[in-house]
């Protein structure tokens, strides 16, 4: 399964993440001493481990101390990560932080409507139509996000600026 | 304080983070911060942190898995508040 999380790192609401923050998201099972120390080491933790959340498929609230995240590597863009049988990748850019789960094909983009969550699936059809020349609309399964009539799973997030896709690599 | 007046305080608090306002003109105790209100869930945390600052309290590490709903965070600084 899969999933994706994007966070404008601009966004005016947003407060400052200082070590303190830490507690609310990490557990003592997760691996991220080589995070801590990032400026932006909170929101990496935090999209990895919301973008796992996503791809787990359940109805149930998103609690970041039980989704366990171990980061492996890094360089000064790209943090990888797993999470039980689960591996991704968190990319940090100038204006956002957005980790995917899987092996995915995404899109980050810039929000140009008031209505995100309309405005992302409009564009994951239009893209997913092009790139594959099929029509498909977005429907439910679980009341998990899925491309019909396929059924395939898909993921969406969007955060002030920004929105943000992803489906299955193949 | 009552929770009357802590649930009006915290409307304050959240409003901040509801970009639909008209979901808080009939804020009810189970309503969901995220599927309800639509909070962004990037910004549960800054409703901890102000909240924290607001009543001068420490929010334990757990609170965003117990804070789901307004009822819930109500319930959440009514504890600490009657603890302080």
């Amino acid at each position: 399964m899969i999933g994706i999380d994007v966070v404008d790192l601009k966004d005016p609401l947003i407060k400052s993440r200082d070590p303190e923050t830490f507690r609310f998201i990490v557990h003592t099972n997760d691996q991220v001493e080589l995070i801590r120390s990032h400026p932006f080491g909170f929101w990496i933790i935090w999209t990895a481990k919301e973008s796992v959340f996503k791809a787990l498929r359940k109805d149930i609230r998103f609690d970041p101390l039980q989704i366990p995240v171990q980061f492996s590597a890094s360089d000064t863009e790209y943090f990888t990560f797993q999470s039980g049988t689960f591996r991704g990748k968190v990319h940090v850019g100038n204006k956002y932080v957005l980790a995917c789960c899987g092996e995915v094909t995404y899109k980050v983009a810039e929000r140009k409507s008031s209505a995100p969550s309309m405005e992302v699936r409009t564009l994951l059809i239009q893209d997913y139509r092009r790139e594959t020349n099929q029509v498909t609309t977005i429907g439910s399964f679980d009341k998990m996000p899925v491309l019909l009539p396929s059924g395939m799973p898909v993921s969406f997030s969007h955060h002030g600026r920004f929105l943000a896709y992803a489906y299955p690599l193949n | 304080m009552t929770r009357e007046q802590i649930k009006e305080e915290l409307k304050q608090i959240i409003g901040s983070y509801v970009q639909e306002k008209n979901l808080l003109t009939s804020l009810d105790e189970k309503h969901e911060l995220i599927a309800d209100l639509k909070i962004n869930s990037a910004h549960i945390v800054d409703i901890v942190l102000d909240i924290e600052d607001k009543y001068d309290i420490m929010i334990e590490d757990e609170a965003i898995g117990k804070m789901g709903t307004v009822g819930e965070s109500i319930d959440v600084i009514f504890q600490k508040l009657a603890a302080k």
